[in-house]
């Protein structure tokens, strides 16, 4: 029995060899790449932005470096993992233009942002600034340091309301930084988004940081989406802090993100798990390597995220696909509801926001939660984050390198159904009946492509086949 | 030309399987799946290389196969559609295995909630305390790395305000010896000036790998107004828990280490009188004031939930392996036994009375000087690492001498300790530069009657 095995494997091996001639080649962007994602065939993803997602290869690197911690637990746990981390970070601190000494590793921005806040010491009178567009749990995060400072500190909002110019945003940030400055509660520091959740907006913060600093405020940005989906250089930024998800748009696995710390601050830093590497002063890598038993897979995977992306065409490449796809999906969206995207192009990364054509926007049963459940459950074949903002409602769609324009198309017919459903409206959209045609999307898979993939997957069933076999 | 060689494959492959089908349907293959007994065929089922003897399961846990294949069935799931999963299907999922462990454990499943680890858990607990000045924090000095380090955090950004007061325990001591003396410090260090807040004790210490009597310490404590924290990371799956017995204020217990579920999976019990105050160290979108347990803890930051999900599969292989006393009375029998072996090697001794095992065992490594100063704890995990790799186990330094805190698993047998032994015999021996050489059985009588007595115990039964 093991030599019938044997013998397949060999011509199994030979096989592949011959087969592919040995270099991978990955799908075209668009339509063509889902193959190399896990989501469901007859589901849409266009939602991103909310979870992030991987490919399979991320997938097949997360399962290996799982497997190799169970082989010997010690020798990765105390050994081994510290170095390949050390590695990791490298690659990130290049990518984002920082020194590798000044990033740790933490699980998820929400991590990140603790530890900043929770270790700052207030003097009395101090305010926290921040945008009404924060994100709910750093807005928790915030809440939580009001609330137990005994009356001594303060936060301090400014209203943002979308549709804005970035221009319009930054007389009116500064305005309001002049009006509201007071020698008694001076600002101690300020939460700023480099690209918002909701709405999708990517602030330019390159403007805001000097704006801020100029007046000794210190700036922790909250950047959860922005790499891999804008640039970031924070050599040239220069915040205070900067914290990142490379679970979102990175491709890496969940939960994986990136702090940097100024060096000014490090010694100040403690993580929200305080562990057996706290010090006084803080010793910034020491406090933030081991917070606690974990799986360090998802970490690992950043290096097989990295290699996916340059194979899929690099960073660049990558961004301005998604980039123009959310731009013109938007649009062609706006266009079949007949209502209007939020953004100017300039604040649009990979996310567009789309305003719903929903005729009474205060209809008390709308809430997130019944937008979540008509998706999930009645109009199952995709899935948008839906919101309400300035008193109208949005639908914020994520691009992405498996998506292309038919993808927002369908998204717009998805959302015409909710909405003349919602609407019990009789008069049919005229565009409801004409969606793939105006699709701008070449066929991108070239034979080449579908051979190999043919030929792989003929090899894969035959391996499965062999296996089954022994296993009986 | 492309696909000649695998369609070939192919044909070859399915020659095999009708082969395969006809030999095992003359055969009658047994359909039911059966676990391997407990001991060295378990190995089986776990991942650790072949060559590898895996004594040291105390440090970081390890997972079945089954385990396995239920985290990666749930990762899989995450990724085919995150939305659906992560906005509906996990909380259900998520309440039944808070479900399961209260079974577990013997609480109520909304006194629960699921954190990454101990680390985690403990930090939530300490950082949510608002102390009055003057307070004081009670540990052992045996508290764990990261434990202590947490309660010097708080004294630190005190002002002065609070402190802590340490209980120095020196092993081996006996358990009503060692219940005297906690009771002489508590009655010799009373200060109403200075009142005892909060105490932290382990269930299980780790290092050394002693199970406490908490069962009389947390009457102790409470009796004095004390608020009684259980560090229990080793517990859940090493000893019974009972924590509606025991009623501690808080529990915490790490599913990753001796439950068999994927890392990182723990669980934190909070007496409802003080859940409206306690909230994770990660603060999110639950936050209120005042707290809701399950509010505060349920969403810390997008994550990667399937080592929470693993908890189920971890639960049912126990079962299939015979169930948790009979896991734990293996693991039990084999530390006690096992820790003879090695002490019977080094001519030392065990450092545990029996009753302080669960399913480690600490033994005194035969060091001529322990106060060398080239010997750090680092320097035993180098040594191991790189020079001796077949096995490991941590060592560490304990009342000044150096002492080797072993682990049994049910895929461990006796003579997996006979290797540690040998292991540790040539380490000590380099150190010590000494020419004693042999660990054969046959030049050391005590190791060998020892080694055939235990072979006559039956410390499994067969399926």
């Amino acid at each position: 029995m093991k030599l019938y095995a044997t013998i397949t494997v060999v011509l199994l091996v030979l096989g592949v060899h011959a087969g592919n001639g040995g270099k991978r080649q990955l799908p075209a962007l668009g339509r063509p790449m889902r193959e190399a994602f896990y989501m469901d065939p007859d589901f849409v993803q266009l939602n991103h932005g909310a979870y992030g997602t991987y490919p399979k290869v991320v997938g097949d690197a997360l399962r290996e470096y799982q497997q190799r911690s169970e082989r010997n637990p010690d020798l990765w746990l105390r050994r081994d993992a510290k170095t390949e981390l050390a590695k990791v970070r490298q690659m990130l601190a290049d990518l984002v233009n920082a020194d590798s000494a000044d990033v740790v590793m933490v699980p998820n921005t929400t991590g990140g942002i603790n530890a900043v806040f929770r270790s700052l010491v207030f003097a009395a009178g101090e305010r926290i600034l921040h945008l009404s567009s924060i994100y709910n749990s750093m807005g928790s995060i915030i809440q939580y340091l009001v609330d137990y400072s005994n009356g001594s500190l303060s936060k301090l909002v400014f209203d943002v309301t979308y549709p804005m110019s970035n221009e319009d945003f930054l007389l009116a940030f500064e305005t309001f930084l002049n009006q509201t400055e007071d020698p008694a509660h001076p600002i101690r520091i300020a939460l700023i988004d480099h690209i918002t959740s909701v709405p999708s907006i990517v602030n330019p913060i390159e403007r805001i940081i000097p704006m801020l600093k100029q007046r000794n405020i210190s700036v922790l940005i909250d950047g959860a989406h922005a790499i891999g989906q804008v640039p970031i250089n924070i050599t040239a930024l220069q915040p205070d802090y900067y914290v990142t998800n490379c679970h979102k748009w990175l491709y890496a696995a969940r939960g994986c993100a990136l702090l940097y710390v100024d060096k000014k601050y490090q010694g100040e830093v403690h993580p929200a798990q305080i562990n057996s590497g706290y010090s006084q002063p803080a010793n910034f890598q020491n406090e933030f390597f081991w917070t606690g038993t974990m799986d360090y897979s998802s970490y690992m995977t950043v290096p097989t995220a990295l290699q996916f992306r340059r194979e899929a065409g690099g960073e660049d490449v990558i961004m301005k696909y998604n980039h123009d796809l959310a731009y013109n999906g938007g649009r062609r969206m706006a266009e079949l509801f007949g209502t209007s995207i939020m953004q100017d192009e300039e604040q649009i990364g990979s996310m567009v926001d789309v305003r719903l054509p929903v005729n009474n926007p205060d209809d008390s049963k709308l809430d997130g939660e019944w937008w979540i459940d008509e998706q999930l459950y009645r109009h199952p074949n995709t899935f948008s984050s839906v919101y309400k903002h300035n008193g109208s409602w949005w639908v914020r769609v994520s691009a992405q390198i498996y998506n292309d324009l038919s993808d927002f198309e369908l998204s717009a017919q998805h959302f015409l159904d909710i909405c003349n459903e919602l609407n019990m409206n009789d008069q049919t959209t005229t565009t409801s009946t004409t969606t793939t045609s105006a699709s701008t999307t070449t066929d991108n898979s070239n034979s080449a492509s579908s051979n190999v993939i043919i030929c792989l997957k003929l090899q894969f069933f035959t391996m499965v086949l062999v296996l089954i076999s022994v296993w009986m | 030309m492309r696909y000649t060689i695998p369609m070939m494959n192919c044909a070859i492959a399915v020659s095999f399987i009708v082969i395969c089908v006809h030999l095992r349907e003359s055969n009658e293959v047994e359909e039911l799946r059966r676990l391997p007994p407990l001991g060295r065929s378990m190995r089986q089922e776990f991942f650790m290389k072949d060559d590898y003897i895996f004594l040291n399961h105390g440090s970081y846990g390890t997972y079945p196969r089954d385990v396995q294949k239920g985290l990666r069935e749930y990762q899989e799931r995450a990724e085919r559609d995150p939305d659906l999963w992560f906005r509906k299907d996990l909380k259900p999922e998520h309440t039944k295995v808070r479900e399961m462990l209260a079974e577990v454990i013997n609480a109520d499943a909304e006194d629960l909630v699921l954190v990454p680890n101990t680390t985690g858990g403990m930090n939530a607990i300490f950082r949510s305390l608002v102390f009055a000045a003057g307070e004081r924090i009670l540990h052992f000095n045996t508290v764990y790395g990261s434990m202590g380090s947490i309660i010097q955090y708080l004294v630190d950004y005190s002002n002065g305000a609070i402190s802590k007061l340490v209980f120095n325990v020196t092993y081996p001591i006996s358990n009503d010896v060692f219940l005297q003396q906690f009771e002489t410090f508590l009655n010799e260090t009373e200060d109403p000036e200075q009142p005892i807040r909060i105490a932290l004790i382990d269930h299980i210490t780790s290092v050394p790998g002693v199970v406490i009597p908490i069962e009389r310490i947390i009457p102790l404590l409470k009796l004095r107004n004390i608020t009684v924290v259980i560090d229990g990371a080793h517990a859940i799956g090493q000893v019974p828990i009972d924590v509606k017995a025991l009623d501690p204020d808080y529990y915490i217990t790490n599913c990753h280490k001796w439950l068999y579920a994927a890392r990182g999976s723990a669980v934190l019990y909070v007496a409802k009188k003080h859940q409206p105050f306690v909230h994770p160290g990660f603060i999110n979108a639950g936050y209120s004031q005042p707290a809701k347990l399950q509010d505060e803890f349920y969403w810390t930051g997008t994550m990667d939930f399937s080592p929470y999900m693993s908890i189920p599969a971890a639960l049912q292989f126990r079962r299939d392996a015979g169930g948790e006393e009979m896991i734990m009375q293996y693991n039990h029998n084999l530390a006690y036994f096992g820790g003879k072996v090695l002490a019977s090697a080094f001519k030392t001794e065990v450092l545990q009375y029996k009753n302080q095992i669960g399913s480690m065992v600490d033994v005194r490594l035969p060091v001529d000087n322990p106060d060398n100063p080239k010997l750090t704890n680092g320097w035993w995990v180098n040594e191991q690492l790189t020079k001796h790799p077949e096995t490991f186990s941590p060592a560490y330094k304990h009342n000044g001498r150096w002492w080797v805190r072993v682990s049994a698993q049910i895929y461990n047998d006796l003579s997996d300790f006979e290797v540690c032994a040998k292991h540790f015999l040539a380490i000590c021996n380099e150190l010590n530069g000494s020419q004693n050489t042999t660990t054969d059985n046959d030049d050391n009588p005590n190791t060998e009657s020892n080694v055939n007595s235990f072979a006559h115990v039956t410390l499994f039964k067969d399926n």
